[in-house]
């Protein structure tokens, strides 16, 4: 599941790349919880919240129906 | 001296020179204003972010029977739209949200979908649910409408802000103990972080500071389309204090913008949530500034370093509009990361995507160099800085019984 995440996050890091972020994958649980570091500029973006739910964990979601949720650390 | 006419004539030949609103500054940095402005005929600027005074009208068409949903009620993806107008135009703001969203009742709201949602999703061709009661007429009978429109099929939709493209806007922070959700995104404590929104050197009002080429009727990027200002916006300060280059320091300048939704795209459309605050539409434009003149260009070549904005507690003295202003920092210090305030290293982050403007000034560019963009001349010009037109507060009376 790990490696399927990671696969996943390859495609979405050069978004977060074009303005300055990028994201540290931390764990996934066997649950479906995946735990991520938002860092670069996304550490203190204010659109981080949003880029975390309605970026990362919907695009995740839609590749992998397994991963529940994604959390920021 | 050149007329926006000569550039367009120029722009028909495939010989204008255009150059965004970022490259403008190394240009005017190697070979000086009169040189550049004799060079280059356009400027492209650019920006992207959250813009709430946004929305969209529509002409649904009649159904059969006909439905006067004017003066009744109105939803699209149970977001509710104002319909006080005619049978079937409605208005849909991108804040509104559906009535069933918990909204702040466990704090802080996550306000995942809303009327800039709706926007979103009906520019990218997705089928939106219409659901509509009227309390019917002899000419219009029906009192019930449940279906799905599409934009391809509306009679007209259209994109008409009212207020976008502020120029300039103060920076954020929180003086409190404790964590607060504001339009301007999450705000730690004492001093945890700092948020601003502003592309800065890429942003249309900045680089045209005092209005002297956008006006009302320029065509401009909007959303990925074509679009024009149609007035200036709500809430338009043009008397600010100024810095020497002619950028206001605080929030001033702001654009009414409308055009066919049609045409736009998705990308530069984008629904917004704001954590414990609200939805909102992410918008991106583009506004072309010709160079009509040295003037114009010595403008249009402000830098970061150049351009201030004021650092403002949001925990209580923007909600208590108490003036007070903690510092005053510049884009540069602002986009570096970190600013220093009261003696305190802050991180900075911007709402607003420099990546995106940026984007938008090359696009704009490259219609202009493909001859599919013609800069128009403004039919009337904007409140200007002298004009002594100014953003005042509501005068509050208690209603009399």
């Amino acid at each position: 599941m790990r490696e399927k995440v990671e696969e996943v996050i390859k495609r979405i890091r050069p978004m977060l790349a074009a303005d300055g972020g990028d994201l540290e994958l931390i764990d996934v649980s066997e649950d479906g919880i995946v735990k991520v570091k938002l860092t670069g500029s996304c550490g203190c973006c204010p659109m981080s919240q949003m880029t975390l739910k309605m970026g990362i964990e919907r695009m995740l979601k839609e590749a992998l129906p397994e991963v529940k949720q994604v959390v920021a650390v | 001296m050149k007329s926006i006419r000569e550039i367009n004539e120029k722009i028909k030949a495939g010989q204008a020179v255009v150059v965004t609103a970022e490259e403008v500054i190394e240009l005017v940095d190697k070979k000086g204003a009169r040189k550049a402005a004799e060079e280059v005929d356009v400027v492209t600027t650019g920006t992207f972010g959250p813009m709430c005074s946004s929305g969209a009208y529509f002409n649904i068409g009649h159904s059969k029977p006909r439905i006067k949903i004017g003066g009744g009620s109105c939803k699209l993806n149970d977001v509710p739209a104002y319909c006080g107008f005619a049978a079937v135009d409605i208005y849909l703001g991108a804040t509104a949200i559906p009535d069933d969203d918990p909204r702040n009742k466990v704090f802080p709201g996550e306000f995942r979908y809303g009327g800039g949602h709706v926007i979103q999703e009906l520019v990218a061709g997705k089928d939106v649910r219409l659901e509509a009661s009227a309390h019917g007429t002899n000419c219009y009978p029906r009192r019930r409408l449940e279906t799905y429109i599409n934009i391809k099929d509306l009679n007209e939709a259209v994109l008409f802000n009212m207020r976008n493209c502020y120029q300039n806007y103060g920076v954020a922070v929180n003086l409190s103990d404790n964590m607060i959700y504001t339009y301007m995104g999450a705000l730690k404590p004492s001093l945890g972080n700092a948020n601003y929104c502003s592309a800065g050197q890429l942003s249309p009002l900045l680089k045209d500071p005092c209005y002297k080429t956008i006006g009302i009727g320029t065509r401009i990027f909007l959303g990925g389309g074509v679009g024009y200002v149609a007035w200036n916006g709500t809430q338009h300060n043009p008397g600010v204090k100024r810095r020497n280059n002619g950028t206001p320091v605080a929030s001033a300048g702001t654009l009414a913008v409308i055009g066919d939704l049609k045409q736009m795209k998705s990308q530069w459309l984008v629904g917004t949530s704001m954590l414990g605050y609200g939805a909102t539409l992410s918008v991106g434009i583009g506004i072309p500034i010709p160079v009509l003149n040295e003037e114009i260009i010595r403008y249009a070549s402000v830098k970061d370093e150049e351009i201030y904005a004021q650092v403002i507690d949001y925990s209580h003295d923007y909600p208590n509009m108490t003036g007070r202003v903690l510092a005053e920092v510049n884009y540069a210090q602002l986009k570096s990361g970190r600013i220093t305030i009261k003696e305190k290293e802050v991180p900075a982050g911007n709402l607003s995507s420099y990546s995106r403007a940026r984007q938008i000034a090359e696009e704009l560019k490259s219609w202009i160099a493909r001859k599919d963009f013609l800069l128009t001349e403004a039919v009337a010009p904007l409140p200007g800085p002298e004009s002594g037109y100014a953003f005042r507060p509501l005068k509050e009376r208690p209603p009399v019984f």
